[in-house]
């Protein structure tokens, strides 16, 4: 994993939304599914927009209070886990990286992922609804 | 008590294209102790004129529209039956549904539900094309039958989700540790029209995630009760 190397969402197999700080991501190829902290929702977030694990540091060093080396390893630990669990890919694409000026600094909490597989075999069966916006399905 | 009370609950919002088609194929059961209740849930096209020719061999609920959640939720405690069924308004029960799904369901099984196959179909000026092969899925309502008690241990659907709803059932029966007998038989067609077989739209996407997120949280509850 080299420091400009970019990623993006693996999204032909996850969908994933973050509410309130928490992200759940579902792998609709395997059934398993993860739940992120808030600090691993922003990492996530910033994965998504093809930021670089450099970039992703440098955005952390900014927002949050910790050392570089605290935040370098857990960011390339979360990195290697969303990699090797085939929720993200590693991409050409590249981004810039938005300035977001901060008065004060948050406290670092240690982005965590926790998966879960106990519903393989409810979501492997899971066919897709649709519905339009009152909450029905949709008739053609 | 072989012919027990079943309960057929069919929600239905502006479904006039094919609710005749849903009621014939319950009808076409030939069961002879059927509770058919249409919850018509505000529908503004010709679905209750549509539902007038039926009245001697439905009850029809009419609310303001509140989803299908509502719509299933009144239906289920309207219902008089011992065992109840769901179908939607544009999915049909294959004629052997009950036959082959009520044998579990009679006294002396142990089962909470009983449940066969599902299987997608497309249909084109009434000519049917089924478009998969047959498979299980777990929280489609209307591949089922349910003992109407089991609502009691597993609740009723969640009337504040708009999707999802039935997957966060499905994950309440198993926390419930109801259980399900499968069965080797299609027992209901999903209609599929050409919009739908793709991908999930974003609004199914946010309610499976959604049925996610509240399951985690049922858990974490547990845990620190």
């Amino acid at each position: 994993m080299s420091g400009i190397q970019t990623y993006r969402i693996n999204d032909q197999k996850v969908i994933n939304e973050t509410l309130d700080g928490e992200t759940i991501i579902i792998n609709l190829e395997n059934g398993n599914y993860y739940s992120m902290n808030t600090s691993g929702s922003v990492a996530w977030e910033l994965l998504a927009k093809n930021h670089s694990l450099e970039q992703i540091v440098n955005a952390f060093l900014a927002r949050y209070e910790a050392n570089v080396d605290e935040i370098k390893q857990s960011l390339s630990d979360l990195t290697l886990f969303l990699l090797n669990e085939d929720l993200i890919l590693e991409t050409d694409l590249t981004s810039t990286l938005l300035e977001n000026p901060v008065t004060i600094k948050e406290t670092f909490l240690t982005p965590k992922i926790e998966k879960y597989e106990d519903m393989q075999e409810m979501l492997l069966a899971d066919p897709i609804h649709d519905v339009d916006a009152v909450g029905w399905p949709t008739l053609k | 008590m072989n012919n027990p009370l079943i309960s057929v609950i069919i929600p239905v919002y502006n479904g006039e294209r094919h609710i005749s088609h849903a009621l014939e194929s319950v009808f076409a059961q030939q069961y002879p102790n059927l509770e058919v209740i249409v919850m018509n849930d505000g529908s503004t096209d010709n679905t209750a004129q549509i539902l007038k020719t039926y009245t001697d061999r439905i009850r029809v609920i009419t609310q303001a529209n509140q989803g299908q959640s509502a719509a299933r939720n009144t239906g289920i405690k309207h219902a008089k039956g011992t065992i109840l069924g769901f179908l939607d308004a544009d999915d049909l029960w294959t004629h052997h549904h009950i036959q082959s799904l009520l044998p579990h369901l009679l006294q002396n099984e142990p089962y909470d539900t009983a449940r066969g196959f599902s299987q997608f179909f497309r249909s084109v000026e009434n000519k049917r094309t089924e478009i998969t092969k047959k498979f299980f899925a777990l929280e489609l309502l209307g591949s089922a039958l349910f003992r109407t008690s089991v609502f009691d241990r597993v609740g009723l659907f969640d009337e504040t989700m708009r999707q999802g709803e039935d997957l966060d059932w499905r994950m309440r029966f198993e926390e419930a540790r109801c259980i399900e007998k499968r069965v080797d038989a299609t027992t209901v067609l999903c209609r599929r029209h050409a919009s739908n077989m793709t991908n999930a739209n974003e609004v199914s996407v946010k309610g499976r995630i959604e049925a996610f997120r509240k399951k985690l949280q049922r858990e974490r509850n547990r845990l620190h009760a």
